[in-house]
């Protein structure tokens, strides 16, 4: 028992120790807009991150004329930065993780890490829904309806076939199976491109504000099997994918785009379900219903589908 | 006060208001001023008074600060003299008083506990099962929502979580009968602060699972139960699933601290991260994460295959909806580095907090904080450590004699010379109760780490192959409608972190509980 308290006391003792003694680290934010022009002026932020229970050191302060800002505390190791200003979207969450000490100091000392502010530029009414979607029909393209957030009759209530999902599969087993979803843009011009931005951190408009004009692919799909031997397989692995979309296309004499809608999905598509009878398809998108607008910067107070509530630009 | 009308009196909890409360009706809810409503009385001011005579009435809302049912009397007076007065026939209680408790503690072995002096259970073993009065169960939809805390909850603090989840399912219209659980998830806590010794909580949650399935098969023969839990306490419904057969028909898994490839023993592994980065030199069937192996398909059955967390409580899989944060800070999935003993001190008791558990098994001096002193990733000294010739023995070898650190003495008969011998059978007293003063899931505990990361970090893949709709992330924004609070800007804003189910006001993460409710199926 002597030894336990002799343990609990210097478990005690070491936390408290190190509470007053983390090593100090030195962070410098330089902040730029999406043209890559610095930014002064910006709220900045940067916290130490310190033992549980007790406070972080914080600094706020302004960015100079280059769009930086510096600031120094004693942390665990972790840092985190952040930084606002009117007029444009916030950059939350981003983190640094310093692993090497030295002399009392994270290293290297005073590193220097780009924050990027996108400026608000035409938000714009959306339809924003989360959907996830029982396959009616397996090995048979079915329509969705963006606007009508629903497959196209007779399996839903949707109009215009914006884009054919088919879904098939074998089940065998939790550890035997075989499963592929097809997304198939019908009219030629339409399509989907993928990009890679994480939503948990930077920007909170994670998409860039304008659809690009081309490098749309007509065809997606997504690859998910399983062996006993050989475990999953899923052609899906970038975790920070998310997609941009262009539909309802109309060609020019030249063959070019003379009227289209564009839209963006959130995160990977998932596709699940195969132990069941129908399979689901699942995606959180978000459609502009202008014609031509390519903005993909969703004014939150704004969703087109009502009692929708989705905070996220 | 507040001139919010009666239908829109609670729109408080979930939308982030900047007036309308106050005396002036012009105060942000959490800034409003209150009044501490005295025998003698308050005053009602008169721009409320006119409020309640043109806009549909002002609405005062109440807080209960001591128990009472005395009536709030609201009289009209002139010159001193009343003239007209109406009484409100209240009561006000604990919530506590609205929902059950069940004490799982005496179910501890490892150590003794004080329990929390409530009357009505306040000895080890009772708990408070009566009907309700402050909700009967007249006013429930006859289903079951048993809710269970998670690590590092005294009795005491387990007191406060059960109460501050109930209300938030209540506010989100819970109809069903609510269970709150203690169980000893508890054991070393510091100052009811810190809990260093998180493997003697895994072994008590393993522990009280037993009594878990009991209770649940009793609750089931009055209705449908669905359970909850939070980190560790996953744990405890998993295994009370998965070994004795409990009858849940849901599992909401929120933030649960529990390594995928436990329900899944096929996940795919995450390595480099969750290898102690020496043994990245040595072949894997040279793991103590490995050794089950080598035990596996031989006649008759050995059961030292059960050494693992691989597939540990799979047939909990099925009934899992899994609350998963990506957000996460104490279940972050781990880095590709090394961590040393400063890392248990400084980061081990927050970030990265289950992953270095797993990662420091065999790597510590002692089993009492964070890692363990035997097995896992610790060297047996009775092998040189040059990775050739431990790459090139064969794996037969390691049945007798494994590569990783043995652990004490008292286990030597895991190790036995005759060990090898399809004739050697380890007690049965090893997996059902305790031989040597050690089982199989004190091992699981300390010796056998995992090779995946947590389930409450991570969307676990093979449940969404067997079930689409069954995974949320918390950090989404779907989740946080209000955004987040500003007071968290300075700490990882703005991701969910482990214990922000209770720790974030309801108005941030109602979404939560409505979504919860709605796939348990509770609203109804």
């Amino acid at each position: 028992m002597k030894s336990l308290y002799t343990l609990l006391i210097t478990v005690a003792f070491a936390f408290t120790a190190c509470a007053q003694t983390l090593p100090e680290a030195t962070l410098t934010i330089e902040v730029v807009d999406d043209v890559g022009a610095p930014v002064a002026g910006v709220e900045a932020r940067i916290s130490f991150e310190a033992l549980p229970g007790t406070k972080n050191e914080s600094s706020v302060g302004l960015t100079d004329e280059k769009g930086r800002f510096t600031a120094s505390g004693h942390t665990t190791g972790m840092v985190f930065y952040a930084a606002r200003k009117q007029g444009y979207y916030e950059n939350v969450g981003l983190r640094e993780h310093f692993n090497k000490r030295d002399m009392g100091k994270w290293r290297p000392d005073n590193i220097v890490r780009p924050v990027l502010i996108k400026r608000v530029i035409e938000p714009v009414p959306m339809y924003v829904k989360q959907v996830l979607l029982e396959i009616p029909v397996l090995g048979q393209p079915i329509g969705f309806d963006f606007e009508a957030g629903d497959w196209v009759a007779p399996y839903g209530k949707g109009k215009s076939t914006d884009l054919l999902i088919e879904a098939k599969s074998r089940f065998a087993t939790l550890e035997d199976f075989d499963a592929k979803v097809t997304f198939t843009f019908p009219k030629r011009l339409d399509g989907i491109v993928a990009f890679s931005s994480s939503q948990q951190s930077g920007s909170i408009l994670t998409s860039p504000q304008l659809a690009p004009s081309d490098g749309y692919a007509t065809t997606w799909s997504r690859t998910i099997s399983r062996r006993p031997d050989a475990g999953r397989s899923d052609t899906a692995t970038d975790e920070n994918i998310n997609y941009i979309f262009r539909v309802r296309s109309v060609e020019d004499e030249k063959g070019n785009v003379k009227e289209a809608n564009y839209g963006k999905i959130y995160g990977e598509i998932s596709f699940g379900g195969f132990a069941q009878a129908k399979p689901s398809v699942g995606f959180w998108y978000y459609f502009n219903p202008k014609v031509n607008s390519r903005s993909l910067e969703f004014d939150t107070t704004k969703n087109l589908f009502p009692d929708v509530t989705l905070p996220k630009p | 006060m507040i001139g919010s009308t009666r239908a829109t009196a609670f729109k408080y909890q979930r939308e982030s208001l900047t007036t309308g409360f106050g005396h002036q009706f012009n105060s942000a809810p959490g800034e409003a001023a209150s009044e501490w409503i005295r025998a003698a009385g308050v005053e009602l001011l008169p721009a409320f008074l006119e409020r309640i005579q043109n806009n549909d009435g002002g609405v005062i809302l109440i807080e209960g600060r001591k128990t009472t049912d005395k009536p709030l009397v609201l009289s009209i007076e002139k010159d001193g003299n009343v003239l007209a007065e109406v009484k409100l026939e209240l009561k006000i209680d604990s919530v506590e008083r609205m929902f059950r408790h069940k004490n799982l503690l005496y179910t501890d072995t490892a150590g003794a506990h004080t329990v929390i002096a409530r009357p009505d259970y306040g000895v080890p073993g009772a708990s408070y099962a009566n009907e309700p009065e402050n909700w009967p169960d007249s006013m429930t939809n006859g289903k079951n929502l048993v809710y269970l805390h998670g690590y590092s909850n005294t009795p005491q603090q387990a007191r406060g979580v059960a109460a501050e989840i109930f209300k938030r399912f209540y506010w989100s219209g819970s109809k069903a009968k609510f269970y709150a659980i203690t169980w000893p998830g508890s054991e070393t806590e510091i100052g009811s602060a810190v809990t260093p010794n998180y493997h003697a909580n895994v072994m008590n949650a393993l522990g009280a699972a037993h009594d878990l399935a009991a209770f649940i098969t009793t609750l089931s023969a009055s209705g449908e139960v669905v359970t909850a839990a939070h980190s560790l306490g996953n744990m405890v419904v998993s295994s009370a699933i998965h070994d004795w057969n409990a009858p849940v028909s849901k599992h909401i898994a929120i933030n649960a601290a529990m390594a995928i490839e436990s329900l899944d023993a096929g996940a795919t592994q995450n390595l480099p991260n969750m290898v102690y980065p020496t043994w990245a030199n040595y072949s894997q069937y040279t793991w103590s994460t490995e050794w089950y192996k080598l035990f596996v398909g031989r006649t008759p059955v050995d059961r030292r295959q059960e050494l693992t967390w691989r597939g540990r409580l799979k047939k909990a899989l099925p009934k899992v909806w899994n609350f998963y944060s990506s957000g996460e800070d104490v279940l972050d999935n781990a880095l590709d580095e090394e961590p040393g003993f400063g890392d248990v001190v400084v980061n081990g008791i927050g970030r990265y907090a289950w992953a270095l558990q797993e990662k420091l098994k065999g790597r510590l001096p002692s089993n009492y904080a964070l890692g363990s002193r035997y097995g896992g990733w610790g060297m047996s000294s009775t092998w040189g450590w040059f990775p050739l010739a431990i790459n090139s023995t064969p794996g037969y070898v390691f049945m007798s004699n494994p590569f990783f650190d043995h652990g004490p003495s008292q286990l030597a008969f895991l190790y036995d010379s005759d060990s090898t011998s399809t004739d050697y059978r380890v007690p049965d007293a090893f997996f059902t109760a305790n031989y040597n003063g050690y089982n199989a899931n004190r091992l699981l505990a300390e010796m056998f780490p995992s090779l995946t990361y947590a389930a409450g970090r991570n969307s676990v893949k093979a449940i969404d192959d067997l079930a689409s709709g069954r995974q949320f992330d918390l950090n989404s924004a779907t989740f946080k409608p209000n955004g987040w609070p500003d007071s968290r800007r300075d700490n990882d804003f703005p991701n969910w972190h482990h214990g922000d189910l209770r720790e974030v006001a309801y108005l941030y993460i109602y979404p939560v509980f409505d979504k919860i409710l709605t796939v348990g199926g509770l609203k109804q």
